[in-house]
């Protein structure tokens, strides 16, 4: 088993309103291929209930940074009571979603992904003790960049919800 | 035996009304656009007391190269379901069935060797195994990544047949494997 580091727990983000649902998956597929992740979905399940539709939709996409180390991002997305709705904006029709939306970001650093260094106990012992004093700042440095993808993901959903609001008001 | 490597598939659950026609020929038309041999495993529709059982099975398989064969299964189990007539927009009845719940799971493999060549012996096979995992391992990884996107476009293809929400995958113009 690889060794997985916890580095982001149920980061959540939260919206109720008008947004467009197809288009907010489409930016998190967007965000994922451009920042060169691959795609790995979870599942995907959708159900039409009295009140609306019900959307849980959970990608886990990972991204190979060296031979040794992988980022691991969770994505899952909650949508509930999702109706649609036609907005008039700037004498524009246009068709919306209404609902609440809730964002869960998990993150992990995936290290010796190919488990090499786990097949005897002298290795293993190798490996920790490599992570802990001599590739220290590489692991670091892993963190950092990982934490650095999660955020800027967390930011361009949370400035794409904020703008919705906004159009929302006008 | 051919080396079978089996990939992660995916999974779509949806509880709704859809266009089954419309899915099972989505289905159909992308398989033989993509040049895979279509063959039916299981089609089993049951009466039930709350609506019928709907049990699908399908796969494709494409011969690569005499050495890398694709396989791609699918599997789709309906529950509770019933068929119901719309009118849409347009004032067209259209035939509906109305899913209580259904599951649609998508499995890509790929088989090394499957023509035999390195199995006559011990000792072919032992070489086989050496040779995918360290002399041509990026390439054994370029044709998984091959299938395993083709395997996500197929799940999209069914999205927009079945007109969820999420019918857009950013890496469906990925026609090349991007290679490291």
């Amino acid at each position: 088993m690889p060794e997985r580091k916890l580095l982001v727990s149920d980061l959540t983000l939260e919206y109720e309103g008008l947004f467009d649902c197809a288009d907010l998956f489409r930016l998190i597929d967007d965000w994922f291929k451009q920042n060169g992740y691959d795609k790995n979905e979870i599942k995907h399940i959708e159900k039409v209930r009295e009140k609306g539709k019900f959307i849980d939709y959970e990608i886990a996409p990972f991204k190979k940074v060296s031979d040794y180390a992988q980022y691991d991002i969770d994505v899952r997305v909650l949508v509930n009571n999702m109706t649609n709705a036609d907005v008039t904006k700037n004498k524009q029709k246009l068709q919306l979603n209404k609902g609440k939306v809730t964002i869960i970001f998990n993150a992990l650093l995936v290290t010796d992904v190919s488990e090499r260094w786990e097949s005897k106990p002298f290795f293993f012992f190798l490996r920790v003790l490599f992570d802990k004093f001599i590739h220290k700042r590489y692991i670091e440095q892993y963190d950092k960049g990982l934490m650095t993808d999660v955020q800027n993901l967390h930011t361009e959903l949370k400035g794409y919800l904020n703008l919705s609001r906004h159009t929302q008001g006008s | 035996m051919a080396e079978t490597v089996e990939l992660d598939g995916s999974v779509i659950k949806f509880e709704g009304v859809f266009d089954w026609n419309e899915t099972y020929l989505a289905i159909v038309s992308w398989f033989r656009s993509r040049r895979f041999d279509y063959f039916e495993t299981k089609n089993v529709k049951k009466s039930t007391t709350y609506g019928f059982e709907l049990e699908y099975g399908a796969k494709g398989v494409r011969e690569e190269t005499d050495y890398i064969r694709y396989t791609i299964k699918l599997a789709l189990h309906g529950y509770h379901m019933d068929n119901v007539e719309i009118i849409d927009k347009s004032g067209e009845k259209k035939q509906l069935v109305k899913a209580g719940y259904i599951e649609i799971k998508i499995n890509p493999t790929i088989d090394l060797d499957w023509k035999h060549k390195w199995e006559g012996t011990e000792f072919k096979k032992k070489a086989r195994t050496f040779v995918h995992e360290h002399m041509i391992k990026r390439k054994v990884d370029e044709w998984k990544d091959k299938i395993y996107y083709e395997a996500y476009q197929l799940q999209t293809k069914i999205k927009e047949a079945m007109n969820l929400e999420h019918k857009y995958s950013a890496y469906d113009a990925r026609k090349k494997v991007i290679g490291k």
